[in-house]
């Protein structure tokens, strides 16, 4: 066994106190750990110590460590201290001891090598982005284990962490359990499946079904049991629970589908709300009831196999209590459900009455009758009915609540309108408060708060000074069908420098893509001059294959024809600018990624920039944004004849969003810059979250088709533009703009880093 | 080279049964009013819809043979136009499909031209205006071009690459023919035709296909084409299950992305 005096060197290096400490838990380390295992953990001790942990945190590790070695493995139990380190680095001592206090917690209940290390990873990772949740939630680490699995607890802390982006202290209420949401999300998270993770697929499988962009966002609970979520319907807006338990033996993916092509049946078959006028909330409930079952038959005519999507969540049988919400089941199941047998004669009344207008079904008003009527007569069956209790059964359903006018809060009557907030289940005002935050950009409502948030900035000064003179520039009047003459005034400013190693961050963090990408460009990087042989056809003959082919000839035999060879030019010629859209609108928030805008086109720039200077291509990277015609602000963080170094990556990491987006003088303004290179061809790259627009500009028109004008002018120039659009909605104007192919939308922010360098490549391929 | 060798060599491109083509508008008439002052066309439309299958089905009608050459970047001028290869006697001419086409009165389709390098597309520039030759300068010759002879290129406005365009002086030699997507009905028509199907399940295809267009531009750079459509109908055709014959043929190959092909998947069991 291992002596404690064998390691004397180790242990004198760690401080006077040391030999104490170490002896106390001595003996378990030695069985714990190999003869070298020993010594780094000594070493890790001496790691902990001088990177200012103090002595509480080193007492910590070299208490825990040895059994978390025997649980987990020494090269796993190693890790954790590059984990608590970078806690400190974020946080306090306390916490990173409170790091090494867990570990022995986590290592059981994960109960693997691999998951442990992944728990490791998560720990820093949320080091990062809430370094002040780190405490809350290692305090609640047991109890959160417990119930979770890692990947649950993952997506526990995440939703923490995005929905509490700024406010530390709700955050950590979350974490340490204190919160009704964090743990009511618990209980939903420990079996259920997160809207975050399946919003991409089904907005995509949305589109395809319908051909229309779908927007879904989450809703956000503020109470209540997960099984009493529904979806709801707001406007062309689908609003989806944040989290779906499995139900009637579906997975939640499963759930999620049937309730998102549900709520897309109504976008497509619900034409206008009904007006609730003087229906009676049974009426209201049934009405809903035959309507969700109309548009579901509609839906089902184009896509058949809808009805395998819903049936399932269908399971309502015969017999039981008579009670209005069993009723309502078999009624909803024997609209969908054709084998259905059901022997309650309101149950066989409604389903006949239904089935005979098939021929009808595409005229919404036959819900409304056919609610009605079925509606009184379960009045005289005199089933009771409490609307505030009532929830729509199936769960894929929406709460209804958008299909409904109700006209004046006075006129539909306080009843209605608490009884159907009853059953959405969004109450609660932080939630909704978050969820109008998160709207802006997406109802057409966003449009003009976007104005109205961008008047008052006028005021504020700019505080960057003017690098160049000011240049005049006109501007497109499609009015006139003119310029007018040098209207807008352009300044260039020098951008703000930030720090250059978040660049380099931002490369570290996307290790696999910059691999990715690496690869990529390998295939069009540039080639050395080569001189190729043995080619049927060259500039030059190759010496040595005409004298075989002679030697050939001499012999009688067909000689080779290869004799040429060729010098291997130089193929890509290509001056490119990346022209950033720095507006104020970039620093808002993308849903689910917990992250503005701008800095995803930040590391997406970066990520660009790697690549461009990789495969050899000349770049400049230049942003711009504007504060009315009379100064259009640009900026330059890289040029085109300086090295893409510490310099370019730092103004990159200083730039910040602001004020509006006067396009079209920008992309001149980027036209005289390529004008000047001389190059094959000539690129602009343009990266933008939205329509040009500017506080001095009312007419949504005037700014699409300047910039449309200027992008004409570059072109002939010999200058493409092409366009990344972040905005959803961009479909209605960038093809005017840039004219058709010239443009993508990004159908995922979030993907933004990854897409960026991608199509770069597939531009220039 | 005498007359009944060359009538050899051009036979093998002659096209001897009827290509099946469903047209879509008015494509055959103007097609045929375009050869009939041969005027060079150029057919542009996305992959998959048909652009081969129709110069095919006119070569046929109008009775002329059909030299196609699928061109690709690596594609240099003389592959075009021939060269000198050496044999035994010393070296011997062999024209390319370009000088064989203009000297034996065929039509010659060039297809995906934007793939050959601007370099190389520039030699058929003599041949599509009023001169109608084709120089060969290796040889010292100028090719006359037959009567029949006509030129035909396609191109897919599809692909977003800068640097994969042809120039001006190229595209304003040709008259143009947009294809797409032939309408639902036609489209069934197509699928029961050469898959084999019943037009139910044909019906079904093209809905799915449908839906793959509709996510073109959100994470897919093109819709399903007609093509694929009877790939799949094939293997229902051959008994495969249908959802999994639509995996196989039209999803897969589409696309990588794992929520896309989710979305899909989805999508088709939608369909079904």
């Amino acid at each position: 066994m291992p002596q404690l005096d064998d390691y004397r060197e180790l242990i004198d290096a760690l401080g006077p106190h040391a030999r104490q400490l170490v002896q106390a838990s001595w003996l378990e380390a030695s069985r714990s750990f190999s003869r070298d295992g020993i010594a780094r953990y000594l070493r890790g001790a001496e790691e902990i110590a001088a990177a200012g942990l103090g002595w509480g945190a080193v007492l910590t590790y070299l208490r825990e460590l040895p059994a978390l070695a025997r649980t987990v493995g020494q090269e796993p139990a190693f890790k954790s201290i590059d984990c608590a380190l970078t806690v400190y680095s974020r946080t306090d001592a306390a916490t990173a001891e409170q790091v090494f206090a867990t570990l022995n917690l986590a290592a059981r209940r994960l109960g693997d090598p691999g998951l442990f290390a992944a728990y490791l990873e998560f720990i820093s990772e949320l080091a990062q982005t809430a370094p002040l949740g780190i405490s809350p939630i290692l305090s609640s680490m047991d109890q959160l284990l417990s119930q979770l699995t890692f990947d649950g607890l993952r997506r526990w802390a995440l939703l923490g962490v995005q929905s509490h982006m700024n406010d530390a202290q709700v955050q950590a209420r979350y974490f340490r359990l204190e919160s009704e949401e964090g743990r009511n999300l618990l209980r939903s998270e420990a079996d259920g499946t997160v809207f975050a993770d399946v919003e991409r697929r089904l907005s995509l499988y949305l589109r395809a079904l319908w051909g229309r962009g779908i927007k879904l966002r989450p809703v956000v609970h503020a109470a209540g049991p997960s099984a009493g979520r529904r979806a709801t319907l707001d406007g062309t807006l689908v609003r989806l629970p944040q989290s779906f338990r499995g139900f009637a033996g579906q997975s939640g993916v499963a759930l999620y589908r049937a309730a998102a092509a549900h709520a897309a049946a109504h976008i497509a078959f619900t034409g206008t709300r009904f007006p609730v006028g003087q229906l009676k909330p049974l009426q209201v409930a049934l009405v809903s009831l035959i309507e969700d079952a109309r548009v579901e038959r509609l839906a089902m005519r184009e896509f058949p196999g809808l009805s395998k999507v819903w049936a399932p969540f269908h399971v309502a049988r015969p017999g039981g209590a008579i009670t209005a919400m069993s009723l309502f089941a078999r009624l909803a199941r024997a609209l969908i459900d054709e084998d259905y047998q059901d022997d309650e004669p309101w149950v066989q009344k409604a389903r006949r009455m239904f089935f005979e207008q098939r021929d009808y079904w595409e005229d919404q008003s036959i819900s409304r009758t056919i609610g009605s009527l079925l509606g009184n007569d379960l009045g005289q069956m005199r089933v009771q009915f409490n609307f505030k209790t009532y929830v729509v059964e199936p769960a894929y359903r929406d709460d209804n609540f958008g299909i409904w006018d109700f006209g004046d809060a006075a006129e539909a009557g306080e009843d209605d309108e608490t009884a159907y907030q009853g059953a959405r289940l969004s109450g609660g005002d932080e939630g909704r408060q978050r969820e109008q935050e998160e709207e802006e950009d997406g109802t057409p409502d966003g449009e003009e708060e976007k104005v109205k948030l961008s008047a008052p900035v006028r005021q504020k000064e700019m505080p960057e000074e003017p690098l160049s003179p000011p240049i005049r520039y006109d501007e497109w009047d499609y009015l006139i069908g003119r310029e007018r003459p040098a209207w807008c005034t352009l300044l260039e400013r020098a951008a703000a420098e930030g720090d250059a190693a978040r660049i380099d961050q931002v490369l570290e963090r996307n290790h696999d893509l910059v691999n990715r990408v690496k690869q990529l460009v390998r295939a069009v990087q540039v080639q050395r001059p080569v001189r190729l042989r043995k080619r049927l056809e060259g500039d030059r003959l190759d010496l040595d294959a005409c004298i075989n082919a002679s030697i050939d000839l001499r012999v009688g035999i067909p000689p080779d024809p290869r004799v040429h060879a060729v010098v291997g030019r130089q193929q890509r010629d290509l001056s490119v600018l990346v022209l950033l859209d720095l507006s104020q609108s970039t620093n808002d928030l993308v849903p689910n990624a917990g992250t503005t805008v701008l800095e995803l086109a930040r590391e997406a720039t970066a990520l660009l920039a790697d690549a461009m200077e990789r495969i050899g291509d000349k770049f400049a990277i230049h942003g711009f944004s504007s504060n009315g015609r009379h100064d259009v602000g640009y900026y330059r963080f890289k040029e085109f004849d300086r090295p893409y170094g510490e310099l370019a990556k730092a103004r990159l990491a200083g730039m910040t969003g602001q004020l509006s987006t006067r396009m079209g003088t920008a992309l001149r303004h980027a036209g005289y810059y390529l004008d000047k290179r001389r190059a094959h061809k000539k690129l602009i790259l343009l990266v933008t979250d939205g329509e040009p627009s500017d506080i001095d500009v009312h007419d949504a028109q005037y700014l699409v088709l300047d910039a449309k004008k200027a992008v004409e002018e570059n072109q002939r120039r010999g200058i493409y533009t092409y366009c990344m659009s972040l905005d959803p909605k961009a479909d209605r104007y960038v093809n005017r703009i840039f004219g058709q192919r010239n443009w993508t939308v990004m159908d995922h922010l979030r993907r933004l880093p990854e897409k960026l360098p991608m199509l770069y490549m597939r531009l220039t391929h | 080279m005498n007359a009944a060798v060359m009538d050899k060599v051009i036979d093998q491109y002659r096209i001897r049964t009827e290509p099946y083509y469903r047209a879509i508008g008015d494509e055959v008439a103007l097609y045929e009013a375009a050869y009939a002052v041969r005027m060079p066309m150029m057919l542009k439309g996305p992959t998959g819809c048909g652009k081969t299958r129709f110069v095919e089905y006119m070569a046929w009608k109008l009775g002329k043979p059909l030299i196609t050459l699928a061109c690709n970047e690596d594609m240099t001028a003389s592959d075009l136009v021939g060269r000198y290869l050496l044999d035994a006697d010393g070296t011997k001419w062999v024209d390319g499909p370009l000088t064989l086409a203009a000297r034996f009165g065929a039509i010659c389709y060039l297809d995906e031209v934007v793939e050959a390098r601007q370099d190389t597309t520039v030699v058929i520039h003599p041949l599509t205006d009023a001169r109608r030759v084709l120089p060969l300068e290796k040889k010292n010759e100028l090719v006359q071009a037959h009567p029949d002879f006509q030129l035909v290129i396609s191109y897919n406005p599809g692909y977003q690459s800068i640097l994969k365009d042809l120039k001006q002086s190229t595209k304003q030699r040709f008259g143009a023919l947009d294809f797409g997507y032939p309408s639902r009905d036609i489209e069934i028509e197509i699928v029961v035709h050469e898959a084999g199907l019943s037009p139910e399940m044909a019906g079904k295809l093209v809905s799915i296909a449908g839906r793959s267009r509709n996510l073109k531009g959100h994470g897919l750079d093109e819709g399903m084409s007609t093509r694929m459509l009877i790939y799949a109908g094939s293997l229902i055709a051959q008994g495969v299950e249908p959802v999994s014959a639509c995996q196989v043929a039209l999803v897969k190959p589409i696309t990588d992305d794992a929520d896309i092909r989710d979305a899909l998947g989805a999508a088709i069991r939608a369909c079904f």
